[in-house]
């Protein structure tokens, strides 16, 4: 199977490396679940190679609706940053406890969805995520892609909407290399050949058959949207 | 600590008022409104639209959303629970279990699945008492508990409907021959109930911060609990039940962490039922064992199949459907077999002995489990697994029950309800054993005497021959002594024992039947999906054979295949969505309840 959804071994790895370069003691929540599990091992390995401490750990429960036993001791623990690892609506409710409760450092997680932005309001305010390349990216195909993406459905696409869009369009260009059949299409993608995508521009799959050499952005929520964190000049 | 305990308090305060609602129905109508909390979820959907899309003032949402609830509630009472009131209570029990599936179900698809964020008409967080942020909400929401509690406890003992609802609680007909209109009173009690709950809706809203469709309903299912904890019947204990489970619930979690957030409410639930099982307010009354079906039920007999009609069925299901239907039809009807095998044996709990199992999710994962280790890390082999797999469901589900079945038919209910919780908790949290959330994966397909089971068709002969095999003992029991004896447990409890018939030991060992089937259904299920997590049995799950049960006939295990046939075979054919599904099956229930009690298949006598 080929996707161009990136691996958690290698999106995480570019996280922890993201959230270690100023923060050495971490909080992390994660999701109980095989994803959450799975990347919150991935991204401790990686940020204790960094030479990071994690100070605090526990998985949550996507339909808890009060983390704020589990994030009382992630604050106490006094860490640097609170990591969270999980999706748009337990993170929403994640970052608005972690700010109710006083914590003021830096907060990592939640996602690059405009439901987050919606249900967290003035809370994610500050929020880093690390990214694909959209955002702040002035490339013609980018702003093509979120200009018609608006016009249709009448707000901003998210990660997901991104990823969906590519995936489509990397098979059409698979057929146009193999030819639109199933056999095609299957040459097509092993072909080796480099694919044009809105999220990575250019890429090739890797032998895992996911893109794994595409550089990550880590992204900033500031007055209520997202913009890169090193904006790229 | 202080700021946990804190935390706590508020959080059980949402608890609280959707218990309170809980008990004050209760102790009027004998009915568990499991609705209730889908109208706390209501209520806080309801006020994120009125305020928050359309711009609303709190103190008019808050009119708007208590009077919508009460709509709702009143709605509820008389098409779901007044006419039934006759009926024993089992009816009632399953109707507002129907009627919350199709609040909550109605709620995702008017509303939509995604969290919201709720509106901040009060200030949340204006001031700071330890390291927490409390707000003028909070504050309100507390002081709205306190002033109902209050009010009820006033109205009921001062107020002319107060103490009407009081008399009709106590003795209904009395009550009528006194003049006490005990429709009017009965549906006054659901709507003020409702109206409480609506409003404590939005209360959990500011709460939460966030709300969405699903988590208010687990808020619901958690306020049952405190309801029970404190005593149904029983408004006191209802609050302090509330407020206690919020307590332990955030002192477990910030002790042992939110994964185990499920096994402290639901344990601590079952932990009260063996040892105060009338709850800390309640009275021993409240748990004497009424019979919960009399001749609801037999006002129907079963369609009896005759030896020859069964052999037509079974030859007919097991050429047409792999030849005229291929893999996909043979996939399908796997689907529908596995439910029957399930669906079969609960008409020996739920139609002999009358009782109602909201979570017969539990025993199928046990025994999923226990198959897919003894298989993966033992290597024995599968008819092994599959066989061990339902007795060690059967033991532990049994075992895990065994001191609740002396209380009566609603203490049952919620106690395997929360057996359902209890057990997916434990499996998600005992990582050594079950991998936890990870899941199982490389679980070897059956495989009997060396010929391995891969094909769709061949898999749904096997699942076939075990349902043949299930239909076989199930009806050798009806037709037997022991089944006349458990049916006579269901039909007159209370002449049972003075038979001297040792009904609570009949009633588990129909139980334990069922968990041992339940279990041999969890295996075939993890042998042929060859991958097993605890996201696999959710309580839609346990909802769905329920629903099956009900539709088919409680008392007819042919009944019960129909019924699997319909509710999970036409669905799957016709693709339709799995929100629009849950939603039919309340609809399908609240239905049939009211109209066709027995059951599909079966023949009402005159």
């Amino acid at each position: 199977m080929w996707t161009t959804s990136l691996t958690q071994e290698y999106y995480q790895k570019l996280a922890a490396d993201e959230v270690t370069k100023e923060h050495k003691k971490l909080s992390v929540v994660y999701l109980q679940s095989d994803w959450g599990k799975t990347s919150f091992d991935l991204f401790k390995a990686e940020a204790l190679a960094q030479g990071a401490e994690i100070v605090y750990e526990s998985a949550i429960q996507p339909d808890s609706e009060d983390y704020r036993p589990v994030l009382i001791k992630a604050r106490d623990a006094q860490p640097d940053a609170i990591v969270h690892i999980g999706y748009a609506a337990d993170g929403a409710r994640v970052v608005r406890q972690v700010r109710e409760l006083g914590f003021t450092g830096q907060f990592y997680g939640g996602q690059n969805t405009p439901q987050f932005l919606e249900s967290a309001g003035g809370a994610a305010e500050g929020t880093i995520i690390n990214e694909n390349l959209l955002i702040g990216n002035t490339a013609p195909a980018v702003t093509e892609f979120y200009d018609k993406f608006e016009g249709v459905y009448g707000h901003e696409p998210s990660t997901f909407s991104a990823y969906a869009y590519d995936a489509l369009y990397v098979l059409v260009q698979a057929a146009e290399i193999g030819g639109a059949t199933r056999e095609g299409v299957y040459e097509g993608l092993a072909s080796g050949q480099p694919f044009d995508t809105v999220q990575f521009g250019e890429f090739t799959f890797g032998a895992d058959r996911r893109p794994n050499d595409v550089p990550t952005v880590p992204v900033i929520v500031v007055d209520g949207a997202y913009q890169a964190l090193y904006p790229q000049s | 600590m202080i700021d946990t305990i804190i935390s706590g308090l508020v959080h059980g305060n949402v608890y609280a008022l959707v218990a309170v609602g809980i008990s004050l129905i209760f102790g009027v109508t004998n009915v568990v409104n499991f609705a209730q909390g889908s109208i706390v979820g209501l209520g806080a959907m309801l006020g994120w639209w009125f305020m928050g899309v359309l711009g609303w003032p709190w103190l008019l949402s808050l009119i708007a959303v208590a009077i919508t609830a009460s709509v709702v509630g009143y709605l509820i009472s008389i098409s779901a629970v007044r006419p039934l009131v006759s009926a024993p209570p089992i009816a009632a029990l399953l109707a507002t279990f129907a009627a919350s599936m199709v609040v909550d179900n109605l709620s995702q698809v008017v509303f939509g699945a995604q969290t919201r964020a709720f509106p901040e008409p009060l200030a949340t967080d204006n001031f700071q008492v330890g390291g927490l942020r409390l707000g003028t909400s909070d504050l309100v929401s507390f002081a709205f508990t306190i002033i109902a509690m209050i009010a009820l406890w006033a109205f009921l003992k001062f107020g002319r409907n107060g103490r009407a609802i009081r008399a009709t609680a106590a003795d209904p007909d009395a009550a009528a021959q006194m003049g006490v209109p005990v429709t009017r009173v009965q549906n006054l009690s659901f709507l003020l109930a409702s109206m409480l709950g609506g409003v404590g809706g939005i209360f959990y809203g500011m709460f939460a911060g966030v709300v969405s469709p699903v988590s208010a309903s687990f808020t619901g299912t958690v306020g049952f609990i405190a309801a029970a904890v404190g005593g149904l019947g029983s408004i006191t204990g209802a609050v302090v039940g509330g407020l206690l489970l919020g307590l332990l619930e955030a002192i477990g979690v910030f002790t042992f962490g939110d994964g185990f957030r499920d096994l402290f409410i639901f344990g601590l639930f079952i932990l009260v039922l063996v040892l105060r099982p009338y709850g800390l307010f309640g009275s021993r009354k409240t748990v004497a064992t009424e019979p919960m079906t009399g001749t609801f039920l037999g006002a129907g007999r079963p369609i009896e199949l005759r030896w020859w009609h069964w052999w037509l069925v079974g030859i007919l299901a097991a050429v047409a459907i792999p030849l005229f239907g291929g893999p996909v039809a043979s996939a399908v009807g796997t689907q529908v077999v596995i439910y029957a095998i399930m669906a079969v044996p609960m008409t020996l709990l739920a139609g002999s002995t009358g009782q109602v199992s909201l979570g017969q999710a539990a025993p199928v994962a046990i025994g999923a489990y226990a198959s897919a280790l003894l298989v993966l890390r033992l290597d024995l082999p599968f008819l092994a697994g599959l066989v061990l797999g339902g007795l060690i469901a059967a033991i532990i589900a049994t075992a895990v029950t065994l001191p609740i079945w002396r209380l009566g038919g609603h203490y049952i209910s919620l106690a395997t309800l929360a057996l359902g919780y209890v057990v997916l908790a434990v499996i998600r949290n005992w990582d050594s054993v079950t991998q936890g959330a990870y899941g199982l994966t490389g679980i070897p397909a059956p495989s009997i005497g060396g010929f391995v089971f891969l094909t769709s068709e061949q898999r749904y002969l096997l699942d076939l021959v075990m349902l043949a095999i299930t239909l076989l003992v199930v009806i050798v029991i009806r037709k037997s002594h022991l089944g006349t004896v458990l049916s006579s447990v269901g039909s007159d409890e209370v002449a049972a024992r003075s038979l001297g018939i040792y009904t609570r030991d009949y009633k588990i060992m129909a139980y334990a039947i069922t968990a041992f089937f339940a279990g041999i259904a969890g295996s075939l299920l993890a042998h042929q999906y060859n991958y097993l997590d605890p996201t696999v049995f959710p309580i839609q799950m346990s909802v769905l054979v329920l629903t099956i049960v009900v539709l088919g006939g409680m008392n007819s295990p042919f009944g019960a295949v129909i019924g699997a046939l319909v509710l999970v075979g036409l669905p799957e054919a016709l693709r339709i969505a799995s929100d629009v599904r849950i939603l039919l099956y309340g609809v399908i229930m609240i239905a049939m309840i009211r109209f066709r009690p027995q059951g599909l298949w079966t023949r009402t006598t005159a």
